[in-house]
């Protein structure tokens, strides 16, 4: 078995998608180079060497912690819906940023040693975290790990590769890349106590994002909780009767069958096959003239009670039980024989 | 999204609202003040000649 490569399937919302990110990562950029020398004092300043580290590393940990904000916010709101869209592209500008980070440290503490740069690193905690004893470096290298496999696996091909369920499991390791990346950011540049707005940057970040994630998961599960129970087989739930108007219906998708049209007339539910006999029209559409449902297409009409065409037309379809659960209305999805007669169930309210 | 990814989520949550606070209060009780300027400096007001 094998899945086949196809490339990314671009379109105008993904180029666009894509270019704002890419955009606000190199604004991003270009504005902390430029402003953050004046913002810090003149004993805390910074050579052009570690100011791009602090740079592309804030980028990166601003480009996660946006990324893992996308999910809770699109489903507390649906105008975030939009962000959705392409997140796993900004995962992987996400992934690619982090990785100028470690470069950019790699290429200026350990340019000219003759350990190799990994092993340097791991050996040598060579910012203000490290110094006091507290290691930091291992924090951001194993969240740059994760971050690499989750970019490397983005690809439609990876989803179909490993499935669904399997996937989504590798991608849930972004939250421990998350825990991960804070622990490198705690123990490393918030060591700097002439960053006085570090820490509160961090935590509001943690904050928001733990409020969000919560809010949404408690969300969710409260309307797990409060959804109706799914009806007894064979019966299919159709809606609520109320959503049903005086001549008129509801079309009813039946699983691996043609839909049934479901109608209320003079207080008395009927269903019959969705097709018309004469051009496939959708009878669900139409409305009740006459006793009979009327195609909306052609007029062709139908009895409601047993799917007979009044004399002298011979068409017949087929027709389907009801039965009231409170105000759901339920179906049994198994058709009877065209012309079927089948007793129409009266609705409670306007039986009185 | 299937009921058990829910819960999972909600669970992974639950555990980074404590975890992330932790890691922040152990790097802040470690996290030492600014040095104050040393009188020591040799540029520093009062510094011997």
């Amino acid at each position: 078995m094998s899945h086949l490569y196809t490339p990314v399937g671009w379109n105008r919302a993904k180029w666009l998608y894509d270019a704002a990110a890419m955009a606000a990562a190199v604004g991003y950029l270009h504005a902390y180079t430029a402003w953050a020398p004046a913002a810090r004092a003149p004993d805390a300043a910074l050579d052009g060497q570690s100011l791009a580290m602090a740079a592309w590393g804030s980028c990166a940990f601003l480009l996660l912690t946006v990324t893992l904000a996308i999910g809770p916010l699109a489903r507390l709101d649906r105008r975030f819906l939009p962000l959705l869209y392409n997140r796993r592209h900004l995962g992987v500008i996400t992934a690619a940023v982090a990785t100028g980070h470690a470069m950019q440290v790699l290429g200026w503490y350990f340019a000219f040693s003759p350990t190799p740069p990994l092993e340097a690193v791991l050996a040598t905690d060579a910012g203000p975290g490290g110094a006091r004893g507290l290691p930091f470096a291992p924090f951001g290298m194993a969240a740059l790990l994760i971050l690499w496999v989750m970019a490397a696996t983005s690809h439609d091909f990876w989803l179909a590769f490993l499935g669904p369920p399997l996937w989504k499991t590798l991608h849930m390791g972004v939250y421990a890349a998350y825990a991960l990346a804070v622990a490198h950011v705690a123990f490393g540049a918030m060591q700097d106590a002439r960053a006085p707005a570090l820490p509160l940057l961090v935590a509001g970040g943690a904050a928001t994002l733990v409020a969000l994630h919560l809010a949404a998961g408690l969300r969710a599960r409260r309307e797990a909780g409060a959804a109706p129970a799914a009806p007894e087989p064979p019966w299919l739930l159709v809606g609520d009767v109320d959503a049903i108007a005086e001549g008129r219906g509801v079309v009813a998708p039946l699983p691996g069958a043609e839909a049934a049209a479901v109608f209320r007339h003079e207080g008395r539910l009927s269903a019959i096959s969705n097709v018309c006999a004469h051009q496939n029209g959708p009878l669900g559409e139409g409305r009740v003239i006459d006793g009979c449902v009327t195609c909306p297409w052609h007029g062709f009409q139908y009895r409601l009670a047993d799917g007979r065409a009044p004399a002298p037309f011979t068409e017949r379809l087929a027709t389907y039980r009801l039965k009231l659960d409170g105000r759901r209305v339920l179906i049994d999805p198994r058709p009877n024989p065209p012309g079927a007669y089948v007793e129409p169930v009266p609705v409670p309210e306007d039986a009185r | 999204v299937p009921r058990r990814r829910r819960a999972a989520h909600l669970a992974i949550w639950v555990a980074l609202a404590a975890i992330l606070p932790a890691i922040l209060l152990l790097a802040l009780l470690h996290r030492q003040p600014a040095a104050a300027p040393s009188a020591e400096r040799l540029d520093a007001p009062g510094a011997p000649p």
